[in-house]
C-alpha cells in the first residue's frame, strides 16, 4: 500500500517533470548609444534617443520596457508594453532632457530593460527574456562654449612660440661674445 | 705698452659691438635671413612654385550610403542586412574610357565587407555613376566604418576615395531553446537531479559581446497548483555554463553551479556570449549552453502539478545586456 502511493507520487512528479518549459525567444534591441558609445548632452538640452526592437523569428510577442537607472533625466515617450509582432522592427522613443544648472562633466548612467511578457499556463515552467541596455550620458559644453574654449585655447598657443633657428643664431653670437669678454679680462688680469 | 692695451681694448670693444649689433639685427630681420644666407653662398634660393598639371587620370568625386540607417545595428539573426552605396567616378578623358568591371567598395570596420563587382548604372560625359550592395552581418561590430571606392580607366591608372565613413549601432539580442527542459524519475526528497535534455542553448543574434557575469537569471517558485503553499523553491535550483562530473552531491557541476534566488537576477558564473555567426554551431561561436540542476525536490512534495501559473509568480527571465 505504502510502495503503491509512493509510486503514485512519482508519477505525478515525473508528469510535472516532462511539462517544463516551453518557451522559444527571438528577442533583441538597438541603439546607437552603448556601453563604449556614450551620449554626449549640453546642459538645457533635449535628445531623442532611440531603440529599435526586431523579433525575427518564432511568435509574436509582447515587450515590456523598464528604465531601471537615469531616470531623473530620461522618459520614455511611451511606457506602454509594446507588441512586436513576428518580422517586425519597431523604434521605442525615449527623451533626455538635461536641466541648465547641470555641471559640465557630469555622468549619468542610464538603464533601460525590455523583458518579454510570458503568460504562465498551467503544469508549465514558463521562461521568458530579457534585453537591458546601459550607456552613461555625459555633460559637454553646449558648441558655443566649446568654440570660446577653443579660441582661447588657440591664443595661448599663439602666446608661446616655438625657438626658431633665428633664436638659436641669436643665442650662439651672445655666446660668443660673453667668451670673448671672458677672455679678454682674464688675459688682461695675467698681464697685470 | 700702455698704449697697445688701450688698442686691444677698443679693438675688442668694437668686436662685440658688432656682434650685439648683428644679434640685435636679426631678432628684427629674422625672416629669408637664413634664405639669403643660403643664397649668397649657393646662388640658389627657395621660392613658393603653383604647379598644376593636367593628365588623364580618373577621380572619384561622390561617395554617399542611399540605403537605411545602421545607427541602431544590423539587422538581427538570421537576417541580413543590405546596403546601397553609390558613387561617382570623373575623367577628363570621357567615362567611356573607365573600366567598369574594375568598379568595386570595400567598408571596413572591425571587419571589412566588400563587393567586387559594383554595378555601372550611368554614364555621360565625363562622369560614370556606380551602385555596389554590401552585405552586413548580425555580428558586424559597433563602430565607425569607412567605406573605400575604387575604380580604374582602361590605360590602369586608378582612383580611389576614402572620405566617406558611417556609424554602426550596436544590437542586443539572443534567442533561446530548446522549448521544454526535461527531469524525468523525480520522487520527493530527490536530490541533485540535472535536466536530461539540456542544454539551454543560447545563441547571439546581435553585434553585442555579452561578458561574463552579464547573462542573468530572475528564478521564481513552482508553487503546486492544487496546495500553493508546497513549492519547488527558487534556491533548490542551480545553473552553470558548464556540465559534467559524477552527478552525486555537488561533484554535479550544475548542481554546484549559480544558485537561484526567487526575485533576484543572479549573474551565471563564467557564462558569456561571443559575437559570431552562431550558425556554425560549435558551442562557442556566438553560443551559450546553461545546464540546470534541481538540487532538492522537497520530501514534503504532495501529488500535484508545480509550475510558474501561480499568481504569486512568474516566467523565469534570462536576461543579457
Amino acid at each position: 500500500m505504502i510502495t503503491n502511493k509512493y509510486c503514485q507520487r512519482i508519477g505525478i512528479l515525473t508528469l510535472f517533470i516532462i511539462l517544463l518549459s516551453s518557451y522559444v525567444s527571438a528577442f533583441g534591441v538597438g541603439s546607437a548609444y552603448h556601453k563604449e558609445y556614450p551620449l554626449k548632452i549640453s546642459p538645457g538640452e533635449t535628445k531623442e534617443v532611440i531603440f529599435n526592437l526586431q523579433n525575427p523569428v518564432g511568435t509574436d510577442i509582447t515587450a515590456r520596457p523598464s528604465l531601471t537607472k537615469g531616470s531623473e533625466i530620461m522618459q520614455l515617450t511611451d511606457s506602454k508594453d509594446i507588441a512586436v509582432p513576428v518580422g517586425s522592427s519597431i523604434d521605442v522613443k525615449a527623451m533626455v532632457s538635461i536641466p541648465s544648472d547641470t555641471k559640465i562633466g557630469d555622468i549619468y548612467p542610464v538603464e533601460i530593460t525590455f523583458t518579454t511578457v510570458t503568460r504562465s499556463e498551467s503544469g508549465a515552467f514558463a521562461l521568458g527574456s530579457s534585453v537591458g541596455r546601459d550607456f552613461n550620458v555625459i555633460i559637454v559644453p553646449t558648441p558655443k562654449e566649446e568654440k570660446k574654449l577653443e579660441e582661447e585655447k588657440a591664443k595661448l598657443t599663439e602666446q608661446k612660440p616655438g625657438v626658431s633657428g633665428t633664436t638659436y643664431i641669436i643665442g650662439a653670437l651672445i655666446l660668443i661674445a660673453i667668451i670673448l669678454a671672458i677672455l679678454f679680462i682674464t688675459k688682461k688680469k695675467k698681464r697685470k | 705698452m700702455r698704449r697697445m692695451k688701450k688698442e686691444d681694448k677698443n679693438k675688442i670693444i668694437i668686436l662685440l659691438s658688432v656682434i650685439l649689433l648683428i644679434a640685435l639685427l636679426l631678432t628684427t630681420v629674422s625672416a629669408g635671413i637664413l634664405n639669403w644666407i643660403k643664397k649668397t653662398i649657393s646662388g640658389k634660393a627657395t621660392q613658393n612654385l603653383g604647379l598644376n598639371i593636367t593628365v588623364g587620370v580618373p577621380s572619384i568625386t561622390t561617395v554617399y550610403n542611399s540605403s537605411i540607417s545602421l545607427g541602431s545595428g544590423p539587422n538581427e539573426a538570421p537576417a541580413i542586412t543590405t546596403m546601397v552605396i553609390n558613387f561617382t567616378a570623373y575623367t577628363i578623358s570621357g567615362a567611356v574610357n573607365l573600366n567598369h568591371s574594375t568598379a568595386r567598395i570595400n567598408v571596413t570596420g572591425d571587419t571589412t565587407r566588400q563587393n567586387l563587382s559594383c554595378a555601372n548604372t550611368a554614364s555621360s560625359g565625363n562622369y560614370a555613376n556606380y551602385t555596389c550592395n554590401i552585405t552586413m552581418w548580425w555580428w558586424d561590430g559597433t563602430g565607425t566604418w569607412n567605406i573605400t571606392a575604387y575604380v580604374e580607366d582602361n590605360q590602369t591608372n586608378s582612383a580611389m576615395n576614402t572620405s566617406t565613413n558611417f556609424y554602426v549601432g550596436s544590437r542586443t539580442s539572443f534567442v533561446m531553446g530548446p522549448s521544454s527542459l526535461t527531469w524525468p524519475g523525480i520522487a520527493p526528497g530527490a536530490t541533485n537531479k540535472t535536466s536530461s535534455n539540456d542544454p539551454l542553448l543560447l545563441n547571439n543574434t546581435g553585434n553585442d559581446v555579452i561578458n561574463a557575469t552579464s547573462i542573468k537569471i530572475n528564478a521564481s517558485n513552482l508553487r503546486g497548483e492544487t496546495t500553493p503553499t508546497q513549492a519547488l523553491w527558487a534556491e533548490n535550483f542551480s545553473v552553470s555554463w558548464n556540465t559534467g562530473g559524477a552527478c552525486t552531491g555537488a561533484n554535479c557541476v550544475e548542481c554546484g553551479g549559480t544558485v537561484m534566488n526567487r526575485s533576484i537576477y543572479q549573474a551565471i558564473a563564467t557564462a558569456n556570449l561571443t559575437k559570431g555567426n552562431y550558425t556554425i554551431n560549435d558551442g562557442s561561436t556566438g553560443q551559450e549552453e546553461l545546464y540546470f540542476c534541481l538540487r532538492l525536490a522537497g520530501s514534503e512534495l504532495s501529488n500535484q502539478a508545480y509550475s510558474t501559473a501561480n499568481e504569486t509568480e512568474w516566467a523565469w527571465i534570462v536576461q543579457t545586456s
